[in-house]
């Protein structure tokens, strides 16, 4: 198991993974592509259009230099955590979360304890039928998910880059 | 479970190591033979970062050298230093992701003497690779070389160059602790040269850095040239982070003792190239 680009592998991002009692060397087959769509998985039918019940909820992604020496400080609509501003969600509502990357890094952003709808990427024309907890926001881009607000408690959504969560790429919904 | 590392890891791991201690023999092995080596001069007014060229990548480099104050005698056949624009050309190859070398063609422009080629190096480098995790950047790089007797009275000459440096949060700092001899010319007979080189620098801005760089000639090691025979020279610089293909760095420097040139403007303008389809997981 370990990273599919060979510089990163190469640098350490590997591990061998050894079931019990198998025996034998070994084998890494390496993928020639990072190629991925999401919008493979989506449901064939016409998306619904957006309804006007649902409260959309813009988060704004983007970085703060610190020197070539230092990680950037990350924030969620200008502000880091623990300065985060807390959303507070209404149970039973559904939102639609605008992720905006501004910044030049990628993101995988994760929301906990609850499963969302993939609904539009940039650019392209409304989707449905693809559910996940985590989704990649590439550079520069827009995704838009949607969730219904179903599992009261403190949620935490962060980007899955541990080294982004620690320069405060966190934040808090709480239930009303 | 085994160990983090995948196995197939650390018989390339090994040979690196291998390779590279073959390497620091090699150099010692001349330093040991050497003498006096010869200083490059105002041709690259450069101190190194750790970091190799890219494999399947090349860097262009312009230095652009002006001597608004310099010597204005000819001194033993060699001409005047004041008001000569240098124009040196560095092509760097990546080799592999720890390895690259570097060409140079140096050339020299001054009233009376009109464009003259100056001579030729040839630079490999060897860094530590990232996977051996260490704190700081490391590089060792060897050059070698000839340069006509009207610009330097030592024609040939080597120098081997530790390279370290390191950045925490807005501050960079780079060393050069270089040795360098002559292997023909008058200087032959004179042992190593010790030619360090500093660098402190500092991110105003993700775009713009200012810094000083500090050269140095110290002369013969254990026998260090006085101080106003040695060469010294302070440069006020700016580093450009515009984009990772491009370097830019322009700098004023000042000479205070009698071996330096005085009064010196520097530029060096480099773009990075890649060569291939490169596939995207390597």
């Amino acid at each position: 198991m370990g990273e599919v680009r060979k510089h990163i592998m190469a640098a350490g991002m590997g591990i061998v993974v050894e079931y019990a009692n198998n025996n034998g060397k070994p084998r890494w087959q390496q993928p020639e592509s990072l190629e991925w769509n999401y919008l493979d998985f989506a449901a064939v039918d016409p998306a619904p259009s957006f309804e006007s019940s649902v409260t959309e909820i813009p988060l704004v992604f983007e970085s703060k230099f610190a020197g070539h020496g230092a990680m950037d400080r990350w924030t969620i609509n200008g502000k880091s955590f623990p300065d985060t501003d807390v959303v507070t969600l209404h149970r039973g509502q559904r939102y639609r979360l605008l992720f905006k990357n501004r910044s030049t890094n990628d993101h995988p952003v994760h929301l906990h304890r609850h499963i969302f709808e993939l609904r539009r990427f940039s650019g392209l024309p409304e989707t449905h039928g693809i559910f996940k907890d985590t989704v990649l926001v590439e550079s520069g881009k827009q995704v838009d998910v949607e969730f219904t607000a179903n599992d009261p408690g403190l949620t935490l959504f962060h980007c899955h880059q541990q080294n982004h969560m620690d320069e405060g790429f966190m934040m808090l919904f709480r239930y009303a | 479970m085994h160990n983090s590392k995948p196995f197939f890891l650390y018989s390339f791991l090994s040979q690196r190591r291998r390779f590279l201690q073959c390497v620091l023999c090699i150099a010692f092995v001349i330093l040991l033979c050497g003498t006096k080596a010869f200083a490059q001069g105002n041709y690259e007014i450069q101190v190194y970062g750790a970091a190799t060229v890219e494999p399947k990548s090349t860097m262009l480099e312009l230095h652009s050298n002006f001597t608004a104050e310099g010597q204005v005698y000819t001194v033993d056949g060699v001409y005047p230093t004041n008001h000569q624009l240098h124009e040196t050309i560095e092509i760097t190859q990546g080799i592999t992701n720890w390895s690259e070398i570097g060409f140079y063609i140096f050339t020299s422009a001054q009233n009376g003497h009109g464009v003259q080629w100056v001579g030729d190096h040839i630079r490999p480098r060897v860094r530590v690779p990232d996977s051996w995790h260490w704190p700081f950047g490391a590089s060792l790089s060897m050059e070698i070389g000839y340069q006509r007797a009207v610009y330097s009275p030592d024609t040939w000459t080597w120098e081997i160059r530790p390279i370290f440096d390191k950045a925490i949060d807005r501050w960079y700092f780079a060393v050069n602790p270089a040795l360098e001899r002559t292997l023909h010319g008058p200087d032959v007979s004179q042992g190593l040269g010790f030619a360090p080189a500093v660098k402190i620098g500092y991110d105003f801005t993700k775009v713009v850095s200012g810094g000083i760089e500090y050269y140095a000639d110290y002369g013969r090691l254990g026998s260090f040239d006085s101080l106003h025979e040695q060469q010294q020279q302070i440069f006020a610089v700016t580093d450009l982070n515009v984009s990772p293909k491009w370097e830019l760095n322009f700098g004023v420097g000042i000479g205070p003792t009698a071996a330096t040139d005085h009064l010196i403007f520097k530029a060096i303008v480099g773009r990075h190239f890649t060569w291939g389809k490169q596939s995207p997981v390597d």
